[in-house]
C-alpha cells in the first residue's frame, strides 16, 4: 500500500514538473513572439526611412524586452538586445540606426533559431 | 604591453640593486626621506605621499638583504591564492573544526573556479564592463558546490564566542559561477537546529529562494538539501541564512556571477569603450559586524530599551552632556516630544569585519593595478562608509546591477547591498580600502599593495545633538514626521546626517592616521579639506541600457516605514508581518511601489526574487536594484514587471527590524503549488510566527531598606508587567503587581490593561484618605484593577485605574532619566499619596548601583541586578 502510494507520488511529481516545463516553454514562445513582432516593427519603419518611427518601435521594443523573466532568456542576452535598440532609439539618423539594427538582427536570427519560432530577415521591404 | 615594460623595469632595477648588494656589501645607499614621516623612503626626490613635505636626501647604510616577512615571501604564490580563503585558514579557533569540511570542500570544489577569480584578469575582459553584443542561447556547465555549516568558536575579540561557519569559515566562501551555468549547491546541516540560505539579488524560481515556510523546505539538522536553480544574471550578489538571527553569526558570503564572453564581446559600437574603466584584477570584499552577545540577546536587549549599547557607543546624549555642550535645550525638547536618544544605528558592534578579519591584506597588488572589488556588505545591521586611500573610487555597478562608472570619493553601502568599486593602486605601497560604520564606533580595513602604509581618512565622531536638534524641527508631537516645507526627499540625494558629520562642518579635518596623530594640523592642507567631497546617491546611478518596463496595467502599492523605538517595533503601514496578509499581484502587470519612510531610522528594504527600477533622476535609464535604503522622510518610487509566480518576501534587510516585523509579502495569484510546501496554509501561519518573540526582561534590585523589581514579557503589541516592593519589615509595605495589556497606535503611547494587585503594610488605627477623598485601602488590598497608561511628553508615564474596590488611583512616573552617560534617575507619584525618587549607576550590563527614596520604605541603597 505504502509502495503504491509512493509511486503515485513520484508519477505526480513528474507530471506537475512535466506540466510546468511547457508551460514555461509555452510562456518563452509567447514572450519572444511579441518582441519578433516589435522588432519587425523597427525594420518596417527602418524599411520607410523614418527614423523617429523607428526610434519609437525601438523605444516599444525595449520595454517588451525588459518585462521577459531573465529566466527565460538571461540578463547578458537581454541587454545584448537592448543596447542596439537603445542605440536605434537615440541615433541621430538612419545609416546609424540600420547600423545597430544590423546587429540587432543577427540576434534575433540567433534567437529565433533556438526558440524555433518564425522570423523573416528577408530584405524585400528595402 | 606597458604592464610588460614595467615589469621588465622591475627585472633590471632588481639586477642592478642585487649586484650592487654583492659588489659592496656594507655600502651606503641615498633615500629620500621626509623629515616628519622617517618611514617614507623613496629613491626619487619629490614630496611625502602622507603630508606633502619635500623629502630630503639622506644616506643610509645597506644591510645584508633581510628575509622577507613571512606573507610577501612568495608573491608569486599569494599572487593565486584567494586571500579571503588564506585568511579564513588563518582564522583563530577554528582549528578543531576546520579540517574536516576543509577537506570534503577541497575535494568537492573544483578548485579551478575558487582561485580564477583572483587572478590576474588580461586586459582583454575589462570590456566586460559594458552592455555585451552577441546572444547566447547555448547551456551553460553544471556547477557544483558542497556547503557544511557547523556551529564553531571564533576569538574575535579575544574572547571566545560561539558562532556559525560554512566550510570552516567566515564568512562562508566566495560562490564563482558563470551566466547560463546552472548551480548545484548541497547544503550539509552539521547543526542541532534548522538551518537556510537565500540567495540574495538573485532572479530563481520561487522554492529556491531559501526563505523557510514561505518558499523553501525547512532543513532540519543532521540533513541536506539542494539547491539548483540557472545563473540567468552577472554581477555581484551574495547568500546567507534566512533562517532566525543565524545571519549575524556568520553565515554569510559573496556570489559572483561572471559575465558570458559573447555577451561581452565588442560590436561596432566603440562608444562605449572609454565609459568603462579598465581593471587588471578583481577581488570579492565581504563586510559585517561582530558582536559577542548572542544575537536573541542583542534583540530581546533592543526590545526591553536598555540603553547599554549607547554606553558603549557615548552615545547616551545625557543631560550632563547636553549642559556641557551647550544643548540643554535640544535635549528637553527632544524628551518633550517623546523622543529617546537619537542614534544612526541600534547596535553595538566589537568588531568589523573585511573577509572575517578586522584588517585584511592583498599584498600582491603593485603599483599601477587596478582593482575591482566586489563589495558585499554582509553586515545584520551596520551600514559602512566606504573610503580608499589611493584616490577616487569608480563605482560601476549597484545589486549586481551594471551602471555608467562614476568617481567618488566616499558612498555609503547600506545593509545588504553590493557595490563593484574600481580602485587603483598609484604606488607599491599599501593602500587603505577602508569601511566605517555609520555610527563611527569602528572600521574594518582591506589593505591593497604591500609596502608603507597608506591609510584612508579617519571619519571622526558623530556629533549627536546637532542630530538631535534637526530630528526636533522634524517631529511632530503625534510621532511623525515632517518633511521641511517644499522639499521633496528621495534617493539618498539630501542626507540629513550630514548636520552630524565634522567632516563636513569643517570642525575637524577628518584625517588621523594612526602613526601620525601629532600630524594632524599639518594634514588639513593635503587631505580631503571639508569641501569638494563626492559621496554617492542613488541619483547618480544610471543604467547603461534603457530600463522602461511594458506598458501594462499599474498595481500600486504605498508603504509607509513605521517605527517606534521606545519599544522596537517595526512596520509596514503599522503592520507587523504577522498583522498583514499576502499582497495579491498578478502575473503580467506593473507592479509599482511607493514607499515613504516615517520612522526616525534608514531602513535597506529588500525584494526577493526581483530587480527594480528605482525611478527618478534617470528617465529611461533607472537603475535596477534589488536593495533600497530610504532615509527618513524620503519617499521613493520602485516599480517591477511582474513577470513571475510564488510568494516572495519584502523586508527591512536589518535583521532586528526585519525580525521585529518589518516586512509583508507579496504573492502571484494562481501560482502553480510549491512541492516544498505542501501545506502552503500551515506553512504561512509558522512563517508569521517565526518572526514573532516574545522578549523577556527584568531589573531586581536589592536595597538595604527592602526589595524593588520590575519584570516585563514583551511581544510585538501586548506586555505583560510586573512589578514588587518588598519592605525589610511588614511596616513598610509589601507590593506585587501584575498587569496583562496591549499598546495602542503606532506610536504604542496608550496602554490599556488590567491587573492584579497585592499590598499589604502593617500600620497603626488611623484611617488615610487618597487624593480623590477615597478611603484608601492600599494597607491591606488585594484586587482586580483596570487601567490605562499613556506617555506624556517629557516620556512621563501616566498611570490611571480603578480596582475592584471602586478605587482610583492616578501615578505619574519617569524611569531612565539619562543624567550622566551612566548615572539614571526615577521619579514617581501617584494619589496613594505614594512617592519615590531613585538613582541608579550602571556598571556593568548587568549590573548596577542604586539608592532611592519612597514613602513606604524609606531611603534604602543597594545594587541593581538587570536581565
Amino acid at each position: 500500500m505504502k509502495k503504491a502510494l509512493l509511486i503515485v507520488l513520484v508519477f505526480s511529481i513528474l507530471l506537475l514538473q512535466k506540466a510546468t516545463a511547457q508551460d514555461s516553454s509555452f510562456k518563452v514562445k509567447s514572450q519572444l513572439s511579441s518582441l519578433i513582432n516589435s522588432w519587425q516593427l523597427i525594420k518596417d519603419a527602418l524599411a520607410e526611412g523614418s527614423v523617429d518611427e523607428a526610434a519609437f518601435a525601438a523605444s516599444a521594443y525595449i520595454k517588451i524586452a525588459n518585462g521577459i523573466d531573465y529566466k527565460l532568456l538571461s540578463e547578458g542576452n537581454i541587454h545584448a538586445l537592448l543596447k542596439d535598440a537603445g542605440a536605434i532609439s537615440e541615433a541621430p539618423d538612419l545609416k546609424r540606426q540600420q547600423k545597430s539594427f544590423e546587429q540587432l538582427s543577427a540576434n534575433m536570427v540567433t534567437l529565433a533559431k533556438a526558440f524555433k519560432l518564425e522570423i523573416s530577415v528577408g530584405d524585400k521591404n528595402q | 604591453m606597458r604592464k610588460i615594460l614595467f615589469m621588465a623595469m622591475q627585472l633590471v632595477f632588481f639586477v642592478v640593486l642585487a649586484q650592487d648588494i654583492l659588489a659592496q656589501k656594507a655600502e651606503t645607499q641615498v633615500v629620500y626621506t621626509c623629515p616628519m614621516h622617517p618611514e617614507v623612503k623613496m629613491t626619487k626626490p619629490g614630496n611625502c605621499p602622507k603630508c606633502g613635505m619635500t623629502l630630503v636626501k639622506k644616506s643610509v647604510k645597506l644591510v645584508p638583504p633581510k628575509t622577507v616577512p613571512k606573507k610577501q615571501r612568495d608573491p608569486q604564490r599569494a599572487k593565486d591564492k584567494l586571500p579571503a580563503k588564506k585568511e579564513m585558514k588563518e582564522m583563530p579557533g577554528m582549528e578543531e573544526k576546520k579540517d574536516p569540511a576543509e577537506k570534503k570542500d577541497s575535494v568537492e570544489m573544483k578548485d579551478g573556479h575558487m582561485h580564477d577569480h583572483m587572478q590576474m584578469e588580461h586586459a582583454k575582459t575589462d570590456s566586460a564592463e559594458e552592455v555585451g553584443h552577441k546572444v547566447n542561447l547555448t547551456g551553460g556547465k553544471t556547477v557544483r558546490y558542497d556547503l557544511y555549516v557547523t556551529d564553531t568558536m571564533v576569538h574575535f575579540t579575544g574572547k571566545h564566542r560561539h558562532a556559525l561557519a560554512v566550510n570552516g569559515s567566515i564568512p562562508a566562501p566566495p560562490l564563482i559561477f558563470t551566466e547560463g551555468d546552472t548551480a548545484e549547491v548541497y547544503l550539509h546541516n552539521q547543526l542541532k537546529t534548522s538551518t537556510s540560505i537565500h540567495w540574495h539579488g538573485v532572479i530563481l524560481p520561487n522554492e529556491q529562494d531559501g526563505v523557510p515556510f514561505l518558499t523553501t523546505s525547512v532543513i532540519p539538522g543532521g540533513t541536506t538539501h539542494l539547491y539548483k536553480f540557472k545563473i540567468v544574471q552577472n554581477g555581484t550578489y551574495w547568500y546567507h541564512s534566512h533562517t532566525g538571527l543565524q545571519q549575524q553569526s556568520g553565515t554569510y558570503g559573496a556570489l559572483v556571477f561572471k559575465r558570458r564572453e559573447e555577451n561581452s564581446m565588442h560590436g561596432n559600437g566603440h562608444d562605449m569603450k572609454e565609459m568603462s574603466p579598465a581593471y587588471t584584477a578583481e577581488l570579492p570584499l565581504v563586510l559585517s559586524d561582530w558582536t559577542d552577545e548572542h544575537p536573541h540577546q542583542v534583540q530581546r536587549r533592543l526590545r526591553s530599551a536598555n540603553d547599554w549599547y549607547a554606553i558603549k557607543k557615548g552615545s547616551v546624549q545625557s543631560y550632563a552632556e547636553a549642559i556641557k555642550k551647550g544643548h540643554f535645550s535640544t535635549k528637553l525638547t527632544n524628551e518633550w516630544k517623546r523622543m529617546n536618544a537619537m542614534d544612526v544605528s541600534d547596535v553595538y558592534y566589537e568588531k568589523f569585519l573585511s573577509n572575517g578579519k578586522a584588517e585584511a591584506e592583498a599584498p600582491q597588488f603593485k603599483a599601477g593595478d587596478k582593482v575591482r572589488l566586489r563589495v558585499v556588505n554582509g553586515g545584520s545591521s551596520s551600514y559602512f562608509w566606504l573610503q580608499y586611500a589611493g584616490g577616487k573610487m569608480t563605482v560601476v555597478a549597484n545589486d549586481g546591477n551594471d551602471v555608467v562608472p562614476v568617481e567618488v570619493d566616499r558612498l555609503i553601502i547600506g545593509v545588504a547591498e553590493t557595490y563593484d568599486v574600481v580602485v587603483t593602486v598609484p604606488d607599491n605601497m599599501q593602500y587603505e580600502f577602508r569601511a566605517t560604520a555609520e555610527d563611527r564606533t569602528g572600521h574594518t580595513s582591506l589593505w591593497l599593495g604591500s609596502g608603507m602604509k597608506m591609510p584612508a581618512p579617519t571619519l571622526p565622531r558623530l556629533l549627536y545633538f546637532e542630530g538631535m536638534n534637526m530630528m526636533n524641527g522634524m517631529m511632530k508631537m503625534n510621532g511623525d514626521m515632517k518633511p521641511m516645507p517644499g522639499m521633496k526627499m528621495s534617493l539618498q540625494k539630501m542626507d540629513m546626517n550630514t548636520v552630524m558629520y565634522p567632516e563636513m562642518a569643517g570642525a575637524d579635518g577628518g584625517h588621523g592616521s594612526h602613526e601620525t596623530e601629532s600630524m594632524k594640523g599639518m594634514d588639513h592642507s593635503k587631505m580631503n579639506s571639508s569641501t569638494g567631497i563626492v559621496t554617492l546617491n542613488y541619483a547618480m546611478l544610471r543604467s547603461p541600457v534603457q530600463t522602461t518596463l511594458p506598458d501594462a496595467p499599474t498595481k500600486e502599492l504605498h508603504f509607509t516605514l513605521e517605527g517606534n523605538m521606545n519599544r522596537y517595533v517595526w512596520s509596514i503601514n503599522n503592520k507587523t508581518l504577522g498583522e498583514w496578509d499576502k499582497i495579491l499581484i498578478k502575473q503580467g502587470e506593473k507592479v509599482r511601489v511607493i514607499m515613504t519612510n516615517n520612522s526616525m531610522m534608514r531602513h535597506p528594504m529588500h525584494l526577493h526574487g526581483h530587480d527594480f527600477r528605482v525611478l527618478g533622476a534617470q528617465g529611461q535609464y533607472a537603475p535596477f536594484k534589488n536593495t533600497i535604503d530610504i532615509m527618513p522622510m524620503e519617499t521613493d518610487t520602485l516599480e517591477f514587471a511582474a513577470n513571475k509566480d510564488g510568494d516572495w518576501f519584502f523586508h527591512c534587510h536589518i535583521l532586528y527590524h526585519m525580525m521585529a516585523g518589518m516586512g509583508n509579502v507579496l504573492s502571484y495569484q494562481n501560482s502553480p503549488p510549491n512541492p516544498q510546501l505542501p501545506d502552503k496554509a500551515k506553512a504561512w501561519k509558522q512563517f508569521q510566527r517565526s518572526e514573532r518573540m516574545i522578549h523577556p526582561s527584568a531589573t531586581i534590585g536589592v536595597e538595604s531598606n527592602g526589595s524593588d523589581a520590575n519584570f516585563m514579557v514583551a511581544g510585538n503589541r501586548f506586555e505583560l508587567q510586573g512589578l514588587w516592593h518588598l519592605g525589610l519589615t511588614p511596616e513598610k509595605g509589601r507590593e506585587v503587581e501584575v498587569n496583562f495589556g496591549r499598546y495602542l497606535g503606532k506610536m504604542q503611547w496608550l496602554f490599556p490593561y488590567v491587573g492584579f494587585d497585592y499590598h499589604y503594610a502593617k500600620v497603626g488605627d488611623e484611617i488615610e484618605k487618597n487624593s480623590f477623598g477615597q478611603v484608601s485601602n492600599k494597607n491591606d488590598r488585594k484586587t482586580f484593577v483596570v487601567g490605562l497608561q499613556y506617555t506624556l511628553p517629557m516620556l512621563v508615564i501616566a498611570d490611571a485605574r480603578v480596582d475592584g474596590d471602586g478605587k482610583f488611583r492616578f501615578q505619574l512616573g519617569r524611569e531612565d532619566i539619562p543624567l550622566t552617560n551612566r548615572l539614571r534617575g526615577n521619579l514617581m507619584w501617584n494619589t496613594d499619596k505614594e512617592y519615590a525618587a531613585g538613582l541608579r549607576y550602571i556598571l556593568r550590563k548587568w549590573l548596577a548601583l542604586s539608592a532611592h527614596y519612597d514613602s513606604d520604605m524609606g531611603l534604602g541603597g543597594g545594587i541593581a541586578l538587570i536581565y
